[in-house]
């Protein structure tokens, strides 16, 4: 198509389309990301800050199913950044269909369903790379063979089949990788058929991401300066204090300011002997 | 009979004053009718919170304190108006901040018993029903003397490592004095910690009560002693923190 040349109708509508998903991209973000970003920033509960990412993440997709994966909170990021992927444990699952929510507030056997992500998993992929990996579908059915290897697991442990995929990495500040998100079967919200994960549904997650990245860093850097307080220790070195009132105690100016505070006290009036004095 | 409440630190920067400020106009928001004398002589800054200035103090403790005046007449009703409102009044004595002034009262010192004995004569002649004393940070004979005449000592201190080993003396010494009430503020709290056992490990260290565990706040900073936060900020939960302290130390 050149630019001279109209716009037949078939191009108009491709591009209205476009059009229309970018607009309806952009109020998602807006109405919609950025109300679940601000909820999770205030968020005070570890448990529920977790699943919240989990499940609205898996609301905005309609996805059946959602893990996340973290990095120990309490290592440092220069450790996060030279650990191996087997780092990654997952805390929170999700999938609605079988009835599944553990990890959280929700407590349960997040270990019985899920393993920590292995090399060569999507998951991991995700976390080396710092980026997405979007699978149309997670099971090869000409070969037999699972292309997510979390799905594989999954299938194993509960039948699950897992048709779509994506992981999605949790960045830090510094940019390291603190986390990933992974949502499974995608549905279409008309007749709720498994589908992909739509690269505008994609880049939507990955905004969640992000602020749920800041949310779950904040809640960490919180809950260390606790901690920290929780160690905090008040030094008084008992032998200089001793030392310090013994000096002031025994002078004579002391001595008689006790003196005519008792008789202040007592109702004696001044009390005043050799209280008085100049500063 | 009046109250004399005695504020208090070891160090200067713990929010001393702005405590004090602030507690006196929580405590006549009860209807109470309240003095505050600012007997920091080498750096007075209370009247500030109250919107006065140099040209607004034509006397000051100092006069008093060098025979130039009755002290009553060093006195100025800064009640602000929500404290009207509430049937309350707030009395302040100023230090003067005259350069000049300052310096006098470093060279030559002053009579300590004739400040006792104009404590005495404001409660009587302004009829207050409680007078706090803004002291001079550290230990002197006038904070010794402000301590030993007061019915409530509040020590004020900062979850700070500079702050502690001064502080334990510091209660140590008002212990000595028989002061009948001691407590602790510690003022400007990080908010991540957690004011529990920030509230739990000095307790535990000093052995007395902890009034209030007052978070640093970001309204308080912006206000910059322009005013009392505790009249301009009512609705904030750190005017309700202090005005719970006001209580405890009014009741």
């Amino acid at each position: 198509m050149s630019d001279d040349e109209p716009l037949d109708a078939d191009e108009l509508r491709t591009l209205l389309s476009l059009v229309d998903a970018e607009q309806s991209r952009a109020d998602v973000l807006m109405n919609v990301v950025i109300p679940i970003g601000a909820a999770l920033a205030y968020e005070t509960e570890w448990g529920r800050l977790l699943e919240r990412i989990v499940c609205d993440a898996m609301k905005l997709c309609t996805a059946d199913g959602g893990v996340l994966y973290l990095r120990d909170p309490s290592s440092s990021a220069e450790a996060r950044s030279h650990e191996s992927s087997r780092a990654l444990t997952p805390v929170i699952v999700r999938c609605d269909s079988l009835g599944i929510a553990v990890g959280g507030a929700s407590r349960g056997p997040v270990a019985e369903l899920c393993r920590p992500a292995r090399r060569g998993s999507t998951v991991a992929d995700a976390a080396m790379r710092s980026a997405s990996v979007n699978l149309p579908e997670a099971h090869d059915e000409d070969t037999g063979t699972w292309l997510c290897g979390e799905a594989e697991q999954f299938f194993e442990v509960t039948d699950y089949r897992t048709r779509s995929s994506l992981a999605v990495p949790l960045r830090g500040q510094g940019g390291e990788v603190i986390g990933v998100l992974r949502l499974f079967n995608a549905r279409r919200p008309d007749d709720y058929e498994i589908s992909p994960f739509e690269p505008g549904m994609q880049q939507v997650v990955e905004s969640l991401c992000l602020l749920a990245a800041a949310a779950v860093e904040s809640y960490v850097r919180q809950q260390r300066l606790k901690d920290h307080v929780r160690e905090l220790t008040i030094r008084i070195d008992e032998t200089r204090k001793g030392h310090e009132v013994s000096a002031i105690v025994e002078s004579d100016y002391f001595k008689s300011l006790r003196q005519r505070a008792r008789a202040l006290r007592s109702g004696g009036g001044n009390g005043d002997d050799n209280g008085n004095g100049s500063t | 009979m009046a109250k004399i409440i005695s504020i208090h630190s070891f160090r200067g920067g713990t929010g001393k004053s702005n405590l004090t400020a602030n507690l006196s106009a929580s405590a006549a928001l009860r209807g109470k009718r309240v003095g505050i004398i600012d007997t920091d002589i080498q750096s007075p800054g209370i009247h500030v919170l109250f919107g006065m200035d140099e040209e607004m103090i034509t006397l000051a403790l100092n006069d008093y304190l060098w025979g130039n005046c009755p002290i009553e007449n060093a006195a100025y009703d800064v009640t602000p108006p929500p404290v009207r409102d509430a049937g309350g009044a707030v009395y302040l004595i100023p230090s003067s901040i005259k350069s000049g002034e300052i310096a006098r009262v470093l060279r030559e010192g002053y009579d300590v018993g004739r400040l006792v004995d104009g404590l005495r004569a404001l409660v009587t002649e302004l009829k207050l029903d409680c007078l706090f004393i803004d002291t001079h940070p550290g230990l002197n004979e006038e904070t010794l003397l402000s301590m030993s005449i007061s019915d409530v000592l509040a020590v004020v201190l900062r979850p700070d490592s500079q702050d502690y080993q001064g502080t334990a003396v510091t209660v140590e010494l008002a212990r000595r004095l028989e002061v009948p009430r001691m407590m602790l503020v510690v003022n400007k709290v990080p908010a991540a910690f957690d004011a529990g056992a920030v509230r739990e490990k000095v307790e535990k260290a000093y052995g007395v009560p902890v009034a209030g565990v007052l978070p640093l706040t970001d309204e308080v900073v912006r206000l910059a002693s322009a005013d009392v936060f505790c009249l301009r900020y009512a609705d904030h939960p750190l005017a309700a923190q202090i005005r719970g302290i006001a209580e405890v130390i009014v009741s």
